[in-house]
């Protein structure tokens, strides 16, 4: 018996132990777990409270889960900040919690209690997540072995893959078509690839070129890469973790706190993470036409590396993909690839919604071939579709 | 285009289609094959060798075996030998099945909407006496 207190803080339990139990669960009583050392402190929810007195912005207009998504919800809130006068740099709907980031630092007396009937968290002046948007690229060379650098050229690459550039290395996402063009793309995260357009697997030699980056969308953390003709690609396997079958929307309707996502990369293996909401940020480039402002909408995720290891740099790109189940929609859902981290004592990991990327016709390749969401097209756009398989259109 | 949205959830019911995956070479060990071993705060780091637990790998690692799927209908109506039981993905299991406490504080799910209550008595002296 090494428990020492039980904080039912739900959706999360979070455990103080003497001495860690032999094997950690994910869960306990079906509730996501956090097991923490007896000196370790965590708060999962940052910042405090406004003052009740004060009127709600949104009183006329409250939240309502069944109407509106949760992006609509903070995108509300975004501009009712604004409105009255304060600077805000994320709305967060976390684990249940609307939270506040604010540039400057106001005495939180005179914000609102409640913010559409949700009482809100704010972080004014402070980051609300340890650092903001840093993409973590890992070095083509880095220190330890325990990485996979297997080539697997021959029998066919897949989703979890180690892929590189010139100078950095990452893990390689899955193979979307777009409906409209026909095009075949390799999705991998842009920042590994900032410095060039080639992209290696598994190590940068001529040899081992698999393709050369097509599309860029910095905003999302996504490049699309046309793979070369000799290349077999395919999204059949993603190791241990669920097969990938569909990109998934803001409309997607889940629910923070129970789902379960997964990723395998060659420098972790199977890394579970848990679905805590989403985050609506405002972009720090906000320079561009008609100067308006523009948000950038993100997914977050827990990394249970708390309990099952800190995770390493290189796993950015891997596609993050719903754990199994019956539901059609849920199952084999990919939120997005790794991309960003707050680097935080348990770690938060930002994924960009990929709205943009799906509305441009973009969706997941079958294993036959075909494109992952079925169930929206027609089934000879489908054909239409596998035809262009393995050609490097 | 419009993603579907979801009827029901359904978190954690079997599944009637199970896939086999490409395996890793055994260095490129599952964070959650190594659990409690690697947490941070009790082993300072996810580094933290335990050559006990899986063999050391060969300098060149075997090919993988063929990309060819496997597809196991279901474990009554298919014969699966031992190891291909074995080397399904687990990951539900991970979840589910190694939660050390017979009973859910999740009372009910629907999409969007959660309700958890608090353990009574007689789950908290077992929470103690588990953990």
């Amino acid at each position: 018996m090494t428990a020492i207190t039980f904080r039912f803080e739900f959706p999360l339990l979070i455990i103080h132990c003497k001495e860690p139990p032999e094997k950690i669960p994910l869960t306990v009583g079906r509730v996501a777990a956090i097991f923490l050392s007896d000196k370790e402190n965590y708060h999962p929810f940052p910042g405090t409270v406004g003052n009740p007195r004060n009127p709600d912005w949104l009183a006329d207009d409250p939240y309502d889960s069944e109407a509106e998504t949760e992006l609509t919800f903070c995108s509300r809130v975004f501009r009712a900040c604004n409105d009255n006068g304060f600077k805000p740099v994320s709305v967060s709907l976390y684990l249940g919690t609307l939270i506040l980031e604010l540039k400057e630092y106001v005495p939180t007396n005179k914000f609102p209690g409640k913010i559409g009937g949700v009482v809100p968290y704010y972080c004014n002046g402070v980051s609300a997540w340890s650092s903001r948007n840093v993409p973590q690229s890992r070095l083509i060379n880095p220190e330890g072995g325990n990485e996979d650098t297997s080539n697997y050229t021959s029998s066919g690459l897949n989703p979890g893959v180690r892929i590189c550039g010139h100078k950095y290395a990452g893990t390689s996402g899955l193979i979307v078509c777009n409906r409209s063009t026909g095009e075949r793309r390799l999705m991998v995260a842009e920042h590994v690839f900032k410095d060039t357009d080639e992209v290696f697997h598994p190590t940068t030699k001529l040899e081992n070129r698999i393709g050369t980056i097509t599309h860029r969308y910095p905003a999302l953390d996504v490049a699309l890469v046309r793979l070369d003709e000799s290349v077999n690609y395919s999204n059949e396997s993603y190791f241990d973790a669920p097969q990938c079958k569909r990109l998934v929307t803001s409309r997607y309707e889940g629910t923070a706190g129970q789902e379960w996502f997964y990723l395998d990369s060659g420098y972790t293996g199977l890394v579970p993470f848990l679905w805590t909401g989403i985050r609506m940020e405002l972009r720090e480039d906000i320079t561009g036409p008609f100067h308006e402002l523009k948000y950038d909408a993100q997914y977050i995720f827990l990394a249970m590396h708390i309990n099952v290891g800190r995770l390493p740099n290189g796993v950015c790109g891997s596609p993050l993909v719903h754990d199994e189940t019956d539901d059609p929609v849920s199952d084999g859902a990919v939120r997005g690839l790794f991309s960003w981290s707050d680097q935080n004592v348990v770690e938060n990991l930002f994924v960009a919604v990929l709205d943009p990327l799906v509305d441009e016709g973009w969706e997941v390749e079958s294993v036959d071939g075909g494109v992952g969401s079925a169930m929206e097209v027609t089934e000879g756009e489908i054909s239409a579709q596998g035809e262009q398989k393995g050609k490097g259109t | 285009m419009e993603t579907p949205t979801k009827p029901q959830m359904s978190m954690h019911s079997p599944m009637s289609v199970q896939w086999t995956p490409k395996r890793r070479p055994l260095k490129i060990l599952s964070a959650l094959r190594k659990g409690a071993k690697s947490a941070p705060y009790a082993y300072n780091g996810r580094y933290e060798l335990d050559d006990t637990r899986r063999p050391s790998t060969p300098p060149t690692p075997p090919p993988p075996p063929s990309a060819k799927p496997k597809f196991l209908k279901t474990q009554k109506s298919v014969n699966v030998s031992p190891l291909d039981v074995k080397s399904t993905p687990s990951v539900r299991r991970n979840i589910v099945q190694d939660d050390p406490m017979p009973f859910s504080l999740v009372e009910m799910i629907r999409p969007k909407k959660v309700k958890y209550r608090l353990p009574t008595k007689q789950e908290m002296a077992l929470l103690h006496t588990t953990l």
